[in-house]
């Protein structure tokens, strides 16, 4: 019952900020100066072209009107349509959602497998080889312009060792691409039970998550060092050694509960935030998901795409981040008061 | 985050060192205010005010000593970096070649002692364009970063002091804000407005305004209403004077802190921006379009092409963290 409210109340909350997301969106598109008439027809059009294309647009009406044809609109599904790909963006969307979904998850669970323990492992070892190291490691990886070590890596990985294959999407030939089931190629391939496909996708996908790996980890472990010390120096663990509780079940069954509960809601922020943040990635690896569209799209002045990606990764960054607010609600009984 | 205890503002900190004058104390945010855009016009400023950027160089030697002694230990390393870096930005082009000058012959060259950084594709000095393109990373990430302070923090603060319906309308658009990936949020505005400096500044500080809001909101909250606060409001002044006075002196220390991260940040979006083609205009040094160039010439192995430049901006960045982590322990 009570979860059943909180979820409600969590609902309404996911729908006040979606309506912000689109609010803002919104005035980006029509309310600051820069003709969008222009950003479809080009600058050289003649006047009737470009009041034809007010006219469609309907750029010429009032504001509050303009906004609730926007809405709905929203609500129908509809993101307008791609002037490059001449495809509804929706469309042009859900090809290439799931390349997206797969770096960033792929990316996520390198970054939690290297950070969370390294920061739990520094935290126990104060001032020891290990707290130094990840000094450095999270010093450097907060620091680091991920495109830049995206190069590094392509630099040192493909051109110097050749172990890594050339950077250009997420597949050299058609024939390693599995059947398309999810849309993840390295899921599809497991399906399929292709061995070859999947070899070449995880190959592919190396660079790029190990690259986007490093530098959303960096915080994570910072965060996990943080916590980690604050509750070893906690009371309720000065009771456990009191009581003699063997150290190794201190840190088991005492510290590790009280610090992965805060360190699972950074990393869903870290997930939601990925979702929308693997753009500059995406770029350096030719990886042929929403970030990269939208960067082509701006390129080409096409304009529908990239707001539909800005409107569609902050809503998935809210989803995420109700999702994991919610699991927080059931596994953690001190949010229920 | 844990706020230091309040102390009355006009009170100095404690803590030895050499210090303005006493009698130049009341102005010393002023005077910190008028060099900061002092500094932020010259590091900007296309023009090539030599004479302007020489004295403002000559006043930040002058003003170096001090700032080094009033720091703690464990903060000078990364001001003193700092410092240097500033410096580098100010009259370091000053001594190098032109960063536009092409040169066809030289095209491509690897570094060597001559040309320590090498040539790129059009025969342009590296070295000079990496010098150059701090003048414009600096002056950016530090012009937005201060615009998001200015506007961010007072708002933050009367957020708390107004509370009610003004508290929650702002957090929650402030809220919204923050779900957008910040570089895609920036991409959007960009490709709506189109790129040139100031607009970059602008749309950096936008999307870093939140931060500041949501941060001064945490640090002004538990004070609000502590004595001194109610003291002030007893003696009939007007709520601006208790923000700007009372208030804003208190959380200082914990929002500086967060000013150098945001430098850096705002540095890393608009070396994105430039990488992706979006941020300034083409011949212009700056170092995530550098960067850019040389990620053409990466699959022919002219590695000092990109690498110079990312190590520029990696070290910017490194450096403003750490300085920001220091302050942070530290204080």
């Amino acid at each position: 019952m009570a979860l059943a409210i909180y979820i409600g109340r969590r609902l309404v909350f996911l729908v006040v900020a979606l309506f912000g997301v689109s609010l803002i969106t919104f005035v980006v598109t029509r309310v600051l100066p820069g003709n969008p008439a222009y950003l479809i027809v080009g600058v050289q059009a003649d006047e009737s072209t470009v009041e034809a294309v007010i006219e469609r647009l309907g750029i010429d009406r009032p504001i509050m009107e303009q906004y609730g044809h926007y809405m709905r609109q929203l609500f129908s599904g509809d993101l307008g349509d791609s002037w490059r790909t001449k495809n509804p963006v929706t469309t042009d969307f859900a090809v290439r959602w799931p390349a997206t979904i797969e770096l960033a998850s792929a990316a996520a669970i390198l970054a939690v497998a290297w950070s969370v323990p390294f920061g739990v492992i520094s935290a126990l070892r104060r001032r020891s080889l290990s707290d130094r190291l990840a000094n450095v490691a999270s010093g450097l990886g907060v620091s680091i312009p991920e495109f830049w070590l995206g190069i590094i890596l392509i630099l040192v990985f493909f051109f110097h060792l050749d172990i890594a294959p050339a950077p250009i999407g997420r597949s050299l030939s058609l024939e390693t691409v599995p059947p398309d089931v999810t849309g993840l190629y390295t899921l599809d391939s497991v399906i399929a039970g292709d061995g070859e496909a999947l070899r070449s996708a995880l190959a592919h996908l190396a660079l790029p998550a190990i690259t986007l790996a490093i530098t959303t980890g960096a915080p994570l472990l910072r965060v996990t060092r943080g916590f980690m010390r604050e509750t070893m120096a906690s009371h309720h663990i000065r009771s456990a050694r009191a009581l003699g509780v063997p150290e190794r079940s201190i840190i088991v069954r005492h510290a590790l509960p009280n610090v992965l509960l805060p360190v699972s809601t950074m990393a869903a922020m870290m997930y939601g935030y990925l979702l929308g943040g693997t753009v500059l990635v995406e770029f350096v690896f030719a990886w042929p998901g929403i970030g990269k569209y939208a960067i082509d799209s701006i390129n080409a002045s096409d304009y529908a795409p990239v707001l539909a990606a800005v409107l569609l990764s902050a809503c998935s960054y809210i989803v995420v981040y109700l999702i994991m607010d919610i699991l927080h609600f059931i596994i953690d009984p001190r949010t229920r008061t | 985050m844990s706020v230091a205890p309040p102390r009355p503002a006009g009170v100095p900190a404690p803590g030895r060192g050499w210090r303005l004058p006493t009698a130049a104390r009341p102005t010393r945010l002023l005077t910190a205010v008028a060099t900061a855009v002092i500094l932020v016009i010259a590091l900007v400023w296309d023009a090539d005010w030599r004479a302007l950027r020489v004295v403002v160089s000559a006043l930040a030697i002058l003003v170096a000593p001090a700032v080094w002694d009033g720091q703690k230990r464990a903060v000078r390393p990364a001001v003193a970096i700092m410092l240097a870096l500033i410096l580098m930005a100010l009259i370091g082009p000053l001594f190098t070649r032109d960063p536009l000058m092409l040169s066809v012959g030289e095209s491509l060259t690897g570094p060597s002692g001559d040309l320590w950084f090498g040539t790129d594709q059009f025969g342009r000095d590296i070295f000079a364009r990496v010098i150059h393109g701090a003048r414009l990373d600096l002056g950016v990430g530090f012009s937005a970063a201060a615009l998001a302070v200015i506007v961010g923090m007072p708002l933050g603060a009367l957020a708390v002091l107004r509370g009610g319906l003004f508290d929650s309308v702002l957090l929650r658009i402030s809220e919204s804000f923050q779900s957008f990936p910040t570089l895609l949020l920036a991409l959007g505005i960009v490709a709506a407005v189109g790129p040139s400096i100031p607009i970059l500044i602008l749309i950096i500080a936008v999307v870093n305004v939140p931060v500041y809001l949501r941060l001064t909101r945490s640090a002004v909250a538990p004070i609000v209403n502590a004595d001194f606060v109610l003291a002030a409001r007893c003696a009939g002044q007007r709520q601006l004077t208790i923000l700007f006075r009372h208030i804003l002196p208190n959380v200082k220390q914990v929002v500086l802190a967060q000013f150098s991260v945001n430098v850096a940040w705002a540095i890393q979006i608009l070396a994105a921006l430039s990488f992706v083609g979006l941020g300034v205009p083409v011949p212009t040094p700056e170092w995530g379009a550098m960067v850019r160039e040389g990620y053409e010439q990466l699959v022919y192995g002219r590695w000092w092409v990109s690498v110079f430049p990312g190590v520029a901006i990696l070290a910017t960045i490194l450096t403003l963290n750490q300085l920001s982590d220091r302050v942070r322990h530290t204080s």
